[in-house]
C-alpha cells in the first residue's frame, strides 16, 4: 500500500472535503448539542459550545483519517472544547478522583453487591420522567457524569472513552463505578421522594 | 479482570456481580465472559442484575434524547459558509 492513510486523501481539494464534512460531521448535530446540554446544563453555554465544537472540527478535518471513529473525534473535540473553555467560565470545582483507582478496586471488591438496581428500583424507574432523570443525572460530579454519559448514553467503550477524557482506562472504570453508583442512589432517592416504594439503598 | 485470578473453575455470584458493569458493557476478556455468562443465565440474581442494568441505559438513553434548536443548527451551517470563505480566499 502506498497511499497515505492517515489523513484525508490527498487529490481531495477543499470543495470535496468540505462536502464531506458536511455530510459525515452534520448528522451528529442533535447528539453532540444533547451531550453538551448533559456538560454545561444549560441551553446557551450548550448552544455555544456545539458552534465552537465544529468550527474546530472543521478547522482540524484534514487530519481527520477517513475510516476511523467520526463520531468519538467529535465527541473528544466537544470534551476538549468544554474542559478548556465552560469548566473554568462555570468555576465548578474542579472534581478530581478523591480516591485513587486502587481505593476504588478496593472498594468495589467489598461493595459489590449494594451497586447492583433491585427490581423494586427498576421499577421506580419507569415512573420517572425523563426531566427526573436528567436531574439526577445533573448532580453527579462533572468527571463522573461524563464517563457515564459517554458509555451509558453514547454507548463509548473504555478504551474510546479514555481517548476522549485523556485519562487511562483504570480512571475511566473507577469514574464509572462512582458515578454509576451515584446515580442508581440519586435515583432512588427522586423515586422515593415521590412517594413511591423503593427498598433502601 | 484481574491478571492473577484463575480463568479456570466456576463463577459464583459474587465475581459475577464484582465485574457487573464490564460484563453489561462488554469488556470483558472472552474466557472471562464465557465463565460469567455461564453463571448469569443459571442464576436469577444475577440475571436480574443484568437485566436491571440494561434497563437504566434504555431509561437513560430514551431521557436524554435531545434535538437541536434550529437557531443552532442555522449557526453551524453559518459558521461553516463563513469559515469556508476565509479559508478559500486566503
Amino acid at each position: 500500500m502506498t497511499e497515505n492513510t492517515d489523513r484525508a486523501p490527498d487529490d481531495e481539494n477543499e470543495a470535496a472535503r468540505d462536502r464531506r464534512f458536511e455530510d459525515e460531521a452534520m448528522p451528529y448535530l442533535d447528539q453532540l448539542y444533547g451531550a453538551a446540554l448533559r456538560m454545561t446544563r444549560n441551553p446557551a453555554d450548550a448552544e455555544d459550545l456545539v458552534q465552537e465544537t465544529f468550527a474546530k472540527a472543521y478547522a482540524a478535518f484534514h487530519q481527520y483519517k477517513p475510516g476511523t471513529n467520526l463520531k468519538a473525534w467529535l465527541y473528544r473535540i466537544l470534551t476538549n472544547t468544554f474542559i478548556n473553555t465552560y469548566r473554568k467560565k462555570q468555576r465548578e470545582p474542579l472534581q478530581s478522583d478523591a480516591d485513587t483507582v486502587e481505593d476504588w478496586q478496593i472498594h468495589r471488591a467489598a461493595s459489590h453487591t449494594s451497586t447492583g438496581l433491585r427490581s423494586a428500583e427498576t421499577e421506580a424507574l419507569d415512573s420517572l420522567g425523563d426531566g427526573e432523570i436528567k436531574d439526577a443525572l445533573a448532580e453527579l460530579p462533572e468527571d463522573f457524569r461524563l464517563a457515564v454519559y459517554l458509555a451509558d448514553v453514547e454507548g463509548f467503550a473504555y478504551k474510546e472513552i479514555a481517548e476522549i477524557m485523556d485519562t487511562p482506562i483504570g480512571t475511566v472504570m473507577s469514574r464509572l463505578h462512582r458515578g454509576r453508583a451515584q446515580l442508581r442512589k440519586l435515583l432512588a432517592d427522586h423515586a422515593r421522594s415521590l412517594g413511591m416504594k423503593v427498598e433502601k439503598v | 479482570m484481574n491478571q492473577d485470578r484463575p480463568n479456570t473453575g466456576e463463577c459464583r455470584c459474587e465475581e459475577a456481580l464484582e465485574h457487573l458493569y464490564e460484563y453489561v458493557d462488554s469488556e470483558l476478556p472472552d474466557l472471562d465472559l464465557v465463565r460469567l455468562r455461564a453463571h448469569i443465565e443459571e442464576c436469577v440474581t444475577c440475571l436480574q442484575a443484568v437485566s436491571a442494568e440494561t434497563e437504566l441505559r434504555v431509561v437513560l438513553k430514551r431521557s436524554c434524547v435531545e434535538v437541536a434548536p434550529d437557531a443552532l443548527r442555522m449557526r453551524v451551517m453559518t459558521q461553516l459558509s463563513l469559515l469556508r470563505t476565509t479559508t478559500s480566499t486566503d
